[in-house]
């Protein structure tokens, strides 16, 4: 039992190592887009901040999706009954469309009261989804919920 | 007292079994380091990115200094604070696990990296700042920056298995 957990956990390690670097290129550009929405940090237009950030943010996604998967696969708990797991790909699904909708919707970039109040509940959402994420490997390793 | 003794008295401090038995400490503070590496790492990656010139390169590097580095400085705060709780934990745990050590030689040379940039290399930044090349110091600030956060968030990964106990009883 304990070589299988340490067995599972070798196999973890490097695809967490994979998850949190895609996490710090795709947070770090939300990150840096958001504060722009909300009036401080970069004060170039957040239209050039996103196309500077866009091809790191997306290289993020790719590592994190590319890591998230064989995870997914390879769990030994069975993510349907997992609430983290569900909790996290719920948030994950609510951060993607507040993030695309501060992208899409015309005016929430130039720093109205909505663009503020949705960049503040974008980067809400995102770290609630990192912590959730952070839940599920509790969870998977440990048998905690 | 020797430096393993003050680790092994620290290991018996009533706070110290508090944070590792808690049921919320650990995975809250945990958390709170992974991602407060969003806050940190993620938004000083723009400044080194600028450095070796493959990215913002239309950006002043004086502007993303001054705009980005306060907030990061506020993010590496949240990480080093949320260490030393991590550590005080477990700390018998951490000092005889090679990665953490490893990780500890590594975060100061990180710090003196920016010390040489901002002693060094910056003063002078009007004179370059605005160039997608910059001079040969500061590009070399910025690989030196990403390799070593890379290597640290690497060995991070690791202290937090090979400290962990139900991985030490494992193997």
């Amino acid at each position: 039992m304990a070589r299988m957990i340490s067995q599972s956990m070798w196999g973890f390690a490097v695809l967490e190592t994979i998850h949190i670097i895609g996490a710090v290129l795709l947070l770090g550009s939300i990150v840096v887009l958001d504060l722009k929405v909300l009036g401080v940090g970069l004060r170039q237009p957040a239209a050039r901040i996103s196309r500077e950030v866009a091809p790191w943010g997306l290289a993020g996604l790719a590592l994190m999706v590319g890591s998230g998967i064989p995870m997914f696969m390879s769990a030994a708990v069975t993510y349907s009954g997992s609430m983290p797991f569900a909790l996290k790909m719920t948030l994950l699904a609510t951060a993607i469309g507040i993030q695309f909708g501060i992208h899409k919707v015309p005016g929430m970039y130039t720093g109205s009261a909505t663009g503020k109040a949705a960049a503040s509940l974008a980067l809400l959402c995102w770290f609630a989804v990192a912590y959730a994420g952070r839940g599920i490997a509790f969870e998977v390793l440990f048998g905690t919920g | 007292m020797s430096l393993i003794a003050l680790i092994r008295w620290l290991n018996e401090t009533p706070f110290s079994i508090y944070l590792r038995e808690s049921e919320v400490a650990f995975p809250l503070t945990e958390a709170i380091h992974l991602l407060g590496l969003a806050i940190s790492v993620g938004l000083i990656l723009w400044v080194d990115l600028r450095l070796i010139g493959v990215s913002m390169r239309e950006e002043r590097v004086t502007d993303l200094v001054s705009r980005l580095e306060p907030w990061a400085m506020f993010g590496f705060f949240i990480m080093f604070a949320s260490g030393i709780l991590l550590f005080l934990g477990k700390p018998e745990n951490y000092y005889t696990t090679a990665a953490f050590r490893i990780k500890m030689l590594l975060l100061p040379l990180a710090g003196l990296n920016v010390v040489f940039f901002h002693k060094k290399v910056y003063p002078d930044a009007a004179l370059w700042d605005q160039k997608p090349v910059v001079p040969w110091r500061a590009r070399a600030v910025g690989f030196v920056s990403i390799g070593l956060w890379l290597v640290i968030i690497v060995l991070g990964r690791w202290t937090a298995y090979f400290a962990d106990e139900l991985f030490r009883r494992g193997t």
